[in-house]
């Protein structure tokens, strides 16, 4: 019942951010400039940008034009996009979601397996090679960016041993470098945090209690360890969902990956401000659940976690 | 040993799967998205390189003279200031099997007229009389010498009955023309599939089939020639040049484009630019040649004092970059009053081949006598200063128009959307230029504007760089040309 309540006061929150969120987009996206602008060449007369403004729906006073867009909204209506003229916004952000989708899921659960069991390794051989080793591994994936990593891969895996396709999305080896540059800073990320957490919860008194009433390590493990020190790893898969799928812009550029973030960029360089609101507010809306899940799988997992 | 043989299995299975272009299709790595598929709604290259293999046009420009040549229309006549007649092709049929006649470019042109996308040019065309199956006539409200050009570029014939069916985002989502390909399936973001029209009213391409995949990312880009996933990748910067030059298979094809990179100057009432002798003094201090070397290779062509090259009808062949002299500039600032320097703000885009282009400029402009302060703009912001005129004092842009000189130069015209610039004479040289049907009379008309905008310069000329393209060796026979659109006619695939 009370995670039920906790829950519903969380999805009120959720509308009020996306109100907010939606309310800031569409006031900056248009204090940044002028689509038709960019559509009609320089020289174009007034009667023919009055003419364009009009055909896009673009001539109603802001007022207007924000009632138009919130109303629209609830309709799930995000209006017709500018620059891929009579498609509608939601319809292109749709279209674009399953490739991301499939790289962010990918890149998730290959930051949490790997990230996972680097950390496990580096934590159970505390002091070790191997937590040496991770260590610097992990130095390395944080501070490597992200679009040098693709591009040395691009220039030794694809073009000097042929092995993999530069870029695009076709079969799988298509998904194979991206999710590598994806994921790379996060396995790394993951790989810290889950030593550091379990290192902790190693130390703590209840771990002492367990292994002295002569428990065996690997139910020490198992029960007292690593649920505690899951926690803070699940919550930086739930951040890192969220942030992938409107982060992911650099890696989709350099594999040409024809996901949600290039269509983000290419409507901001054009103005294009029904797509620019529909990328915004529903990255916002994935953000937020998110974090809902993340949250209510902390009850589920850490009893002493209840919310109320 | 089983671990090495599993490894090289795999490795062959990789190389099988990449998909590499091969075959009979033609693949074509483009820097930016196709936005539209309909020739009503876009005037833009990025577009038009993939439209016009499907919808053809009345006439085409020759790559070479410039001239304006034949194509679905036989011939034009002038039969009065305001008015032509056009002869249609006969025995042209679109993909769909409606007829390509006159009621078809009645309706393609009185479509067109009235887009806001095309008004700007065609928005003169008052109606079109059909006189019998394969002859109308083009009817303006003004005398408009360059309607031949204008339907060489955007005189796209759509077929009536389809195009009114399924309305406009319809024909975009699928269009119907006369030409040698035929859109098949669309990818959003990823590819755009046209195949071969076998029944070519000009006979069939040796292609069977052309994928257009958009790669925004240069390298990647580049990245996918060398490694054979595509046959042609367009925008080649100048520093990737030699990457290609060096590599097997692959070679660089290269076309001097209908644009120039200039600086635009400021001339308006209070800028320190407004004395002629400033905007001298700038054209001086600019070493042109150097720049050119070192930002693109040496790759392009030096502007004539005036941005049209020689392929436009009405270039003035009598013009010659001003020289880099230094110390003239210096003169002729001290002449204007500026001994000791002045103050100017030099503006322009974030990431767009023109930022190394500015500072290398601003740093000569420095050694003169300018004190220059570099704002960097984002592009949207770019356009929207430069029509509010805001771009004050300097800004690097680029211009790219239709062959003729009387585009680039009537820009410039007092109060023109984005002129920064006043001169009566020029004004009235443009003016009548406008609407002068007589050829020699026009021609005489624009080398005078020219010459009055070499003397006392809107702008500071630069060069026209060489549109580069990266192309495999497998494509047999096709060159760029200077308007960026592909025409494969001829081309075969190894």
């Amino acid at each position: 019942m009370r995670l039920g309540q906790f829950i519903a006061k969380r999805v009120a929150n959720t509308i009020l951010v996306v109100f907010c969120v939606a309310t800031v987009t569409f006031m900056i996206a248009r204090i940044s400039g002028d689509p038709v602008a960019q559509l009609l060449p320089p020289e174009a007369t007034q009667e023919a940008r009055d003419a364009l403004r009009t055909q896009l729906g673009l001539d109603g006073s802001l007022g207007t034009q924000y009632w138009n867009f919130l109303s629209g909204m609830v309709r799930g209506d995000f209006g017709m996009s500018v620059r891929y003229e009579g498609q509608p916004a939601l319809t292109l952000y749709m279209q674009r979601l399953p490739a991301t989708a499939e790289l962010v899921v990918i890149a998730v659960l290959l930051s949490t397996v790997v990230g996972i069991t680097l950390g496990l390794l580096a934590a159970a051989k505390h002091g070790g090679f191997i937590d040496a080793a991770v260590m610097w591994l992990a130095a390395i994936g944080q501070a490597v960016p992200a679009f040098y990593l693709g591009l040395m891969l691009v220039l030794l895996v694809s073009l000097q041993w042929g092995l993999l396709p530069t870029g695009g999305r076709g079969q799988w080896t298509h998904l194979i470098l991206p999710s590598i540059v994806l994921s790379g800073s996060y396995i790394a990320l993951t790989a810290r945090l889950m030593r550091t957490a379990l290192l902790d919860v190693k130390a703590f008194d209840f771990v002492r209690t367990a292994k002295a009433k002569g428990l065996s390590g690997w139910v020490v493990w198992r029960k007292h360890i690593l649920r505690p020190a899951a926690l803070p790893v699940i919550t930086l898969i739930g951040l890192q969902v969220g942030g992938l799928f409107s982060g992911a812009v650099v890696t989709e550029s350099v594999f040409t990956w024809p996901g949600v973030g290039r269509l983000a960029i290419d409507a901001i360089y054009a103005r294009d401000f029904p797509v620019i609101q529909v990328v915004v507010v529903m990255s916002s809306v994935i953000f937020v659940v998110a974090n809902l899940v993340v949250d209510i799988l902390y009850t589920v997992i850490d009893p002493r976690i209840s919310y109320g | 040993m089983k671990f090495l043989r599993a490894a090289i299995t795999l490795a062959v299975a990789l190389v099988l799967a990449n998909g590499f272009a091969a075959g009979n299709t033609l693949v074509i790595g483009i820097y930016q998205d196709v936005a539209t598929l309909s020739p009503v709604r876009t005037t833009s290259a990025a577009n038009l390189r993939t439209i016009v293999q499907i919808v053809e046009r009345l006439f085409r420009i020759d790559p070479a003279s410039g001239d304006i040549v034949p194509y679905l229309a036989t011939g034009w006549e002038r039969v009065d200031d305001n008015t032509i007649t056009i002869t249609l092709r006969p025995g042209i049929t679109f993909t769909n099997g409606e007829p390509m006649n006159a009621e078809a470019v009645k309706f393609s042109l009185e479509t067109l007229a009235v887009e806001p996308t095309h008004m700007n040019h065609l928005g003169a065309v008052e109606r079109v009389d059909i006189i019998d199956d394969l002859t109308v006539n083009v009817v303006t409200s003004i005398p408009i010498p360059v309607l031949p050009l204008t339907l060489a570029q955007f005189g796209h014939v759509i077929p009536p009955a389809y195009y009114q069916e399924v309305g406009p985002d319809g024909f975009a989502a699928k269009p119907i023309g006369t030409g040698p390909f035929m859109f098949e399936s669309q990818v959003p973001g990823q590819s755009i599939t046209l195949v071969r029209n076998d029944n070519y009213w000009d006979g069939a391409s040796a292609i069977e089939s052309i994928v257009y995949r958009p790669i925004p990312e240069d390298s990647a880009r580049i990245s996918a020639l060398l490694a054979g996933e595509i046959d042609i990748a367009t925008n080649v910067p100048g520093s990737q040049y030699n990457r290609i030059d060096n590599a097997n298979g692959v070679h660089i094809a290269s076309v001097v484009g209908y644009s120039a990179k200039l600086g635009l100057l400021d001339a308006l009432p209070g800028s320190p630019l407004e004395d002629p002798r400033v905007r001298q003094a700038v054209n001086y201090a600019v070493n042109k040649e150097l720049l050119l070397e070192v930002l693109n290779g040496g790759h392009g062509t030096l502007s004539t004092c005036q941005t049209a090259t020689p392929q436009f009808f009405g270039h003035n062949p009598n013009l010659q970059p001003y020289p880099y002299d230094p110390d003239k500039a210096r003169a002729l600032l001290a002449e204007a009053g500026y001994a000791n320097g002045v103050d100017v703000v030099f503006k322009y885009r974030v990431s767009s081949g023109d930022d190394e282009l500015s500072e290398a400029i601003s740093a000569m402009l420095e050694e003169v006598g300018f004190r220059v302060e570099q704002v960097l703009l984002e592009g949207g912001e770019f356009l929207r200063q430069l029509t509010a005129l805001e771009l004050r004092h300097l800004a690097v842009a680029g211009i790219s128009t239709a062959p003729d000189a009387i585009y680039p130069l009537k820009v410039w015209v007092t109060g023109a959307s984005y002129s920064y610039y006043s001169n009566a004479d020029f004004d009235a040289a443009i003016l009548e230029a406008e609407q002068t049907i007589d050829e020699n009379r026009r021609r005489e008309l624009l080398h005078t504007a020219a010459q009055i905008a070499c003397d006392d310069p809107p702008l500071l000329y630069l060069f026209t760089l060489e549109e580069l393209y990266g192309v495999s060796d497998r494509v047999i026979g096709w060159n760029p040309t200077p308007d960026n659109w592909f025409n494969f006619t001829g081309v075969t695939l190894q």
